[in-house]
């Protein structure tokens, strides 16, 4: 059997994991330092390119952020991209797009002009683009017909930026962050692949112990859980986190055949579905094509294109009235039934494609099923939590910290964009629960505007 | 001093409204006033400044509870007021008890009612449609009569829309803001431009004004149109070919936007069918036109009525193509300086008679005696 004692153990090696890794190893005194990977690589699941939008969150055109929101993102944004700078990734895994957020009708065109000058001031490169501005920048939005001759007739607006870093491969970003770890310090930092963590114990002299599938034990003297639904599995069985449930949200894409946007284009989120507004994004994995989507449907297991995992979602779930509270509350709202119904039939062959492009056609009018085929195995699951106490699902990202020495973080998107920053919260709770030496003047130099 | 929390209906980026200057400006000088706004868009709770919260809308429903989450003190409030939204109304209600608050309710605008106009307009309202209006009205109805005090924007409207709420009821119209007025810029030449701002659909029967001017045997007017629905607006002038060069459409933005462009012209229009939902208040527009001086070319109702005097602050007439025809042919035949005597005394008489200033100092009297 195998054993092992570290001073902090971090299990799941997806973004947030590597994240936290990079920051302990770099900038703090940290003894020894252990990554647990379920899988053979890194990034195998949510952060993997394929799996999500690839999108940095800053908070300029995440148009369901509120202005306090957008200066919180902002500077974790501004981590990630100092990363890749520091490390001379850019073009190499980090990219540069056009991006915006389009308002169609009346009703969006007002939001986003009013919104434009709310954030002008945190975000001074963003532009406000109108239709004639948009016919050469993105033609593709702003014509009903191929041939580009006829305007479509809702009036449309978009604010965005053509100067910024938008667009990561968190997949090789979490390579890197592990990487640089290793490359950062003497101390043992060691990574285990193919170890799956099937409980977590406290011992009495206050260390953990982590059993894994293959039988292998290792303890450690802080544990962090960054292993996306799978946190809040390993939290139920140590009995932490019962006032919370999992739902899984699996996101599907669409890709265009062809060259279609020439960047990044959000629409103005639904405030009860922010999770779930489309856009349009030139993937940097497919030689640029334009990736649809994300769809959104739930999914009864914690893992996507991985076997199993349908008896963990159901424990995950921790259904009692509560949760059968939350989701009469939510399907009592015809916006999101309809949501939830729409999407499901996003999943049904033959009439898939039809259905969608009803619904991508509100960022390109003259998109046609001929245009897109469902990008297999393209998509994540996102682990939302479900919040019993309040009877009500919280949107973004949820941590449990019992202040005894481990903290279990689910991290939906905006997740990979704020991974340093998460990190840096978790790297400050672990140096005080540890008393480590903390180079925060290198840290803030490196990292941080 | 005592608080008041207003909980509107209205949008974080509302600015077209009669909201501003009333509770963010004079009814503090009475009393602190927080305000709430609903956003459909982000999807947190927001701390504009001390006195205003943006709440995303998906919590209507459960708003005192949202706004205590988010560091809100409810108990700290001696009113809360709700605007125009029953199941928001309903909500406070239910917790009027625990934080001991006067429960208000006010009433704006008979929403309801105007989409069942548009909905008989386009022949969509049957017989169930009116029955559902009908116990809509009277469940409503049941509610409001749980409040402390109703705040109609008029008299008429309460007995028209509402007529069974017998709770003490506080006038809250909408008036002219005595900081707020601008000058009229008169423009040389003999032209004479008139402005028509607001909604247009099927029910505000604007064509009724198109073929008013279509039919006036002078061209030497110009019509400016400000209006969110430049599509509608620009479909229903294709129809007149004729007058279509003297008209332009304009989508002003923003309230400074709006007056700017109000105050270019010589003569509001504020002409509107003479039904109950909209002569039973005066209209907005109305007040708008007179920030700038200018005068006003007004449905003859018993409203408008009640506040002008035709030829000596406002002009009026029937909603009927031929009336508004001759009264158009009226006033392009009067002088600038006639044409600016009636704005200077119709500003003034808004002044007098629907001022915020007064009405805030009306409204806080009021609340002390509930």
């Amino acid at each position: 059997m195998h054993k092992n004692h570290y001073d902090v153990l971090i299990v799941g090696g997806g973004i947030s994991g590597s994240a936290l890794f990079y920051e302990l190893a770099k900038y703090t005194s940290v003894s020894s330092l252990c990554l647990l990977e379920k899988y053979e690589a890194l990034a195998t699941l949510n952060s993997k390119g394929t799996s999500n939008s690839q999108t940095i969150h800053i908070g300029d055109i995440e148009t369901n952020y509120t202005l306090e929101k957008a200066k919180v993102t902002k500077r974790t944004a501004k981590m990630v991209e100092k990363f890749c700078l520091q490390y001379d990734l850019q073009d190499k895994i980090m990219f540069s797009h056009q991006k915006m957020a389009l308002g169609v009708g009346e009703k969006e065109v007002h939001f986003i002009e009013n919104r434009y000058h709310e954030f002008k001031e945190l975000f001074p490169y963003l532009e406000l683009w109108d239709v004639e501005k948009l016919k050469t920048l993105e033609p593709k939005i702003v014509y009903l017909d191929k041939a580009q001759t006829k305007v479509r007739p809702e009036p449309i607006v978009a604010m965005g930026t053509n100067t910024q870093y938008t667009t990561v491969d968190y997949g090789a970003m979490s390579e890197a962050l592990s990487t640089q770890a290793q490359k950062a310090s003497d101390i043992p930092t060691d990574i285990f692949y193919n170890t799956q963590v099937v409980d977590i114990f406290e011992k009495e002299d206050k260390t953990f112990e982590v059993h894994c599938k293959d039988g292998s034990i290792y303890t450690a003297n802080f544990v962090v859980v960054n292993a996306g639904a799978h946190s809040l599995f390993l939290a139920h069985r140590m009995g932490y986190g019962k006032h919370m449930g999992c739902l899984p949200m699996a996101g599907s894409f669409y890709m265009t055949n062809e060259h279609f946007l020439n960047g990044k284009v959000y629409m103005v989120q639904n405030n009860k579905l922010p999770f779930a507004a489309l856009h349009g994004d030139p993937d940097i994995l497919a030689e640029g094509k334009t990736r649809f989507g994300p769809t959104a449907l739930m999914l009864p297991k914690l893992e996507r294109f991985k076997p199993g995992t349908y008896w963990d979602f159901f424990k995950t779930l921790n259904f009692d009235f509560h949760i059968v509270k939350i989701f009469w509350d939510l399907l009592k709202d015809s916006d999101i039934r309809n949501y939830v119904f729409k999407n499901f039939l996003f999943e049904v062959p033959l009439i898939n494609k039809g259905l969608f492009v009803q619904d991508a056609k509100k960022i390109v009018p003259s998109l046609s099923v001929d245009d897109i085929t469902y990008a297999k195995g393209f998509g994540g699951v996102r682990p939302q939590v479900l919040d019993k106490e309040k009877e009500k699902l919280m949107l973004g990202e949820a941590s449990i910290n019992p202040g005894n020495g481990i903290i279990f973080n689910m991290t939906p998107s905006p997740g990979a964009t704020s991974c340093l920053g998460n990190a840096e919260r978790d790297m400050r709770e672990i140096v005080a629960h540890l008393g480590l030496d903390f180079d925060e003047a290198s840290f803030l130099d490196d990292l941080t505007e | 001093m005592q608080k008041l929390l207003y909980i509107t209906d209205q949008d974080e980026y509302v600015d077209h409204s009669f909201i501003a200057p009333l509770f963010e400006v004079y009814l503090k000088k009475y009393m602190t006033v927080d305000i709430v706004y609903f956003t459909d868009f982000k999807s947190d709770f927001e701390q504009k400044d001390a006195h205003r919260f943006t709440v995303p809308s998906r919590y209507k429903n459960s708003i005192i509870s949202e706004l205590m989450h988010n560091g809100v003190d409810i108990a700290s409030y001696d009113f809360v007021m709700v605007r125009n939204n029953i199941n928001i109304m309903k909500h406070v209600l239910k917790n009027r008890e625990t934080y001991h608050y006067k429960a208000l309710y006010r009433f704006s605008f008979p929403k309801r009612s105007i989409k069942m106009c548009c909905d008989k307009a386009d022949n969509k309202a049957g017989f169930l449609s009116h029955m559902f209006h009908r116990s809509k009205t009277k469940k409503e109805t049941k509610v409001i009569n749980q409040c402390d005090a109703f705040l109609p924007t008029s008299q008429s409207m309460h007995q028209t829309f509402l007529p069974d709420v017998n709770i003490p009821s506080i006038l809250c119209s909408p008036a002219i803001n005595p900081d707020m007025l601008y000058d009229n810029q008169q423009h040389t030449g003999t032209q004479k431009r008139f402005v028509y701002a607001g909604t247009l659909d099927k029910v505000r029967e604007f064509e009724t004004v198109l073929d008013a001017f279509d039919a006036l045997e002078s061209d030497n007017w110009k019509l400016l149109i400000s209006t969110r629905d430049s599509l509608y607006a620009q479909k229903m002038l294709d129809r007149y070919p004729t007058i279509r060069r003297q008209v332009q459409i304009f989508s002003a933005k923003t309230k400074a936007s709006l007056l700017e462009l109000i105050s270019k012209a010589d003569i509001g229009v504020a002409l509107l069918p003479d039904i109950p939902i909209y002569n039973s208040s005066t209209p907005v527009k109305i007040f708008d036109y007179y920030a700038s001086a200018v005068p006003c070319l007004m449905t003859d109702s018993g409203h408008t009525n009640s506040v002008f005097t035709d030829c000596v602050d406002a002009w009026f007439c029937d909603f009927t193509q031929q009336d508004i025809s001759q009264k158009l042919a009226y006033l392009l035949s009067l002088s600038k300086e006639e044409v600016i005597a009636v704005g200077a005394k119709g500003q003034q008489r808004l002044l007098d008679v629907k001022n915020y200033k007064t009405l805030a100092k009306n409204i806080a009297d009021a609340l002390q005696t509930l």
